[in-house]
């Protein structure tokens, strides 16, 4: 195998937080993810060599990183994703044609988190830092976990909403 | 962006619980529909599930952020100076250096990854033999066998070479390589002993990015029991690993303070988490006893189970159901059945309820089992091997062992105290490879004062009406200095030769109580019964005993006394 071109190896580290979100879309567990996301990394390494400078890379690794999922799946004796076809390739394309983080972002996101009011920080922080499933958040907090789930997805909204308006005011 | 307009919070509420994992098919059937249809959905989506795993990398700290800053320059050759003797160290450095410097999102996932594969191939790399040319200014390795205590600093002398030699295209490439080289050779057991490494990166075909998430232990390995693995776990586990305990017992620990009794055959994966592991097969007890731990979450493939500050068995041997016991205190069940509504709410179980789940019945409740598990490694080491009818180890003798208390179809063994010197010459029934049975005098033997022993309690107590006979051999490895098989010897030797704070039976207890052994009705002692063929003799050097016992309806109880495990060599 050739050796990896620098362009390579710096698409290759800097796509692995978009192809895990994307493995997580079509799988849902992050085991799971990983797991392809592992068998995917190893796909692309391979192939380095067929991969065409110029052309996009995230497309071309979600394309085997799709493949993978689907490949995983039939291993585990289910005959498909949990998206249908047509979801599925939406939800490609999308990641496809989408931008990595942008390193700024990350400060903004941090803002963002910071400047959560209390009841929604601690069930983001729970959630997030310490690794606690919805089910564990509600146990703890004596709340039905369904109320996490909506909390949870709120969370992220408002920080979505907050991201979007702090780099809407920076532009 | 910053014109989208807002999306539904009805939309935002169903990605929301489709990405937690818990969601019904109509929601799943709905979320499909827009996707196809609705780009603003599907905008949504990427949106909300990229900041999911963004959240969890910058909150969690772990490495999947690698590349979100791709203007970051590689660390330069004065970051990555490598101590020759310190593995652990230089790669714990290069973490806190990316966390420092919020250079993480570049370094975290390659370090993560170096760090896990230190972990995992201490053990691959003992005993293989890699052959390594070339030096440096700081280092030199000829042909040396890379074994468990140097294969740190094989790597370590790997890195070095690979940051100064001017061939490195940035970290990823370093680590990639570098892993590659030690994973290619890792995996080549067997057939081929002998592997040169010539070092031309051109030759490394092989790179396994096998690497958990997070950059620092979930959890540590506490305790063993005569622990067989698959691959044998370090100390310290993280996110991602899997082991198979293929025989035994082991102990580990949150890093919240959770403690996870695993007992063998079962496998185990360590997650993303500092208090949760999942348990793929075989049975597991937790305990959260301090207030941190609380919350422990053991996620199997029927239930998750979240402990509120207790102690709960899980049986999770059977592939197609999973079982939860309650031993003390409360937890939370949640059955993984995605088509029942009703098992997405937890269910709060309490103390001696128990529950099973599987995918056909969802959860239902069963009858609740606390003494099949085993609830402290350490005693384990007294454990002896058992063989013949069912035979259960219980561990430390505690609490009630008087009639009907402790109930089980199967013979129970019970450490009662451990290194005890004896104060007296203690009288014993049988000794000095005796037999006792019909026509035995008990009493007739003693051990001598000065001796120190530890003492068993060999417990019957049958549930069922038909009771518990057969013939047991236990095997305690030690010699056996005396067996106490008659009521009488048992009541005179439960005060100093008893645990502490146990309730042993009265004689009252069992005077006018009679059993049932074929048509006869018999007085009921507490010991072996004399003449109802009831036997316990040495065997194996006197290392073993061997009994014969009927206990129907009532208890039967022998106290064997076995040299002290602390004054064997």
């Amino acid at each position: 195998m050739p050796q990896p071109t620098e362009e390579f190896v710096s698409s290759y580290t800097g796509c692995q937080s978009q192809l895990f979100a994307f493995l997580l879309s079509l799988l849902g567990s992050p085991q799971q993810a990983e797991e392809v996301l592992q068998e995917a990394n190893l796909v692309i390494w391979r192939k380095s060599d067929q991969f065409i400078p110029g052309t996009s890379f995230i497309a071309w690794a979600i394309s085997i990183a799709r493949y993978q999922a689907m490949a995983y799946r039939e291993k585990q004796g289910r005959d498909r994703l949990r998206f249908d076809e047509r979801a599925t390739e939406a939800i490609a394309n999308a990641y496809a044609e989408r931008n990595p983080w942008p390193s700024d972002r990350l400060t903004v996101l941090d803002q963002c988190i910071g400047a959560l009011p209390e009841p929604a920080r601690s069930v983001l922080m729970m959630r997030y830092k310490d690794g606690l499933s919805p089910a564990s958040i509600a146990a703890q907090q004596g709340k039905t976990y369904r109320a996490i789930v909506q909390s949870l997805s709120r969370v992220r909204a408002a920080l979505a909403e907050c991201i979007r308006s702090k780099e809407a005011g920076d532009a | 962006m910053p014109d989208t307009p807002s999306p539904s919070r009805q939309v935002d509420d169903l990605i929301g619980a489709v990405l937690e994992g818990e969601f019904t098919p109509s929601q799943l059937e709905e979320l499909n529909r827009l996707l196809a249809t609705d780009s603003s959905v599907v905008e949504r989506w990427v949106e909300l599930s990229e900041l999911h795993v963004v959240a969890q990398c910058l909150l969690g700290r772990s490495g999947l952020l690698a590349g979100a800053e791709p203007g970051v320059a590689p660390l330069g050759n004065d970051q990555a100076v490598v101590s020759p003797i310190d593995g652990e160290g230089l790669m714990q450095q290069l973490v806190e250096q990316a966390i420092e410097t919020r250079r993480f999102a570049e370094m975290a996932d390659q370090s993560a990854l170096a760090l896990s594969e230190l972990a995992r191939l201490e053990d691959q790399a003992e005993g293989m033999l890699v052959t390594m040319h070339g030096t440096s200014d700081t280092t030199s390795w000829g042909t040396e066998e890379v074994t468990a205590q140097n294969w740190q600093d094989a790597l370590v002398y790997l890195l070095h070479q690979t940051f100064t030699s001017k061939r490195v295209v940035g970290l990823a490439a370093a680590a990639a390589l570098l892993l590659g080289v030690i994973i290619a050779v890792a995996l080549k057991d067997g057939p081929e002993p002998e592997r040169e490494f010539v070092e031309r990166p051109g030759q490394v075909e092989t790179f396994i990015p096998d690497a958990p998430i997070m950059t620092s232990a979930v959890a540590t390995l506490t305790a063993e029991h005569d622990a067989v693995w698959d691959r044998r776990p370090n100390e310290d586990l993280f996110a991602g690993q899997r082991f198979t305990l293929e025989k035994g017992f082991a102990e580990i620990t949150t890093r919240r303070g959770a403690v996870a009794i695993l007992e063998a055959p079962a496998t185990i994966e360590l997650i993303d988490s500092p208090n949760a592991l999942r348990l793929h097969t075989g049975k597991l007890v937790g305990i959260c006893e301090t207030e941190s731990s609380k919350g422990f979450l053991v996620r199997t493939p029927h239930m998750d189970i979240t402990d509120l500050g207790t102690r709960f068995g899980v049986d999770a041997t059977q592939s197609e159901a999973t079982a939860v016991h309650v031993l003390e205190g409360e937890v939370d069940v949640v059955g993984m059945s995605a088509s029942d509504e009703r098992a997405a709410e937890p269910q709060r179980l309490e103390a001696g309820q128990a529950l099973r789940a599987d995918p056909i019945d969802g959860v239902t409740s069963v009858g609740f089992e606390k003494l099949s598990f085993v609830q402290d490694v350490e005693q384990l080491s007294y454990r002896p091997a058992f063989q013949g009818h069912d035979i259960l180890w219980r561990g430390q003798a505690s609490g009630d062992l008087s009639l009907d208390a402790r109930q089980a179809d199967a013979m129970q063994v019970f450490i009662e105290r451990t290194g005890v010197r004896l104060q007296r010459d203690t009288t014993v029934d049988l000794a000095d490879g005796r037999v006792w049975s019909k026509g035995s005098v008990p009493g007739q033997q003693s051990v001598s004062a000065g001796t120190r022993v530890d003492v068993y309690l060999l417990h019957t107590d049958p549930a069922a009406s038909e009771g518990v006979s057969g013939g047991y051999t236990i095997r305690f490895g030690r010699p056996i200095l005396g067996v106490i098989a008659h009521q009488d010897t048992l009541a005179a030797t439960d005060a100093t030769l008893g645990a502490a704070g146990t309730t042993y039976p009265s004689y009252k207890s069992y005077t006018g109580k009679r059993r049932s052994v074929g048509n006869e009705f018999v007085d009921a002692q507490r010991g072996l019964d004399i003449g109802l063929g009831e036997k316990a003799f040495f065997v194996e050097d006197n290392t073993a005993l061997q009994l014969v016992s009927n206990a129907v309806g009532l208890s039967d109880q022998v106290r064997v006394l076995v040299q002290a495990m602390e004054e064997q060599d």
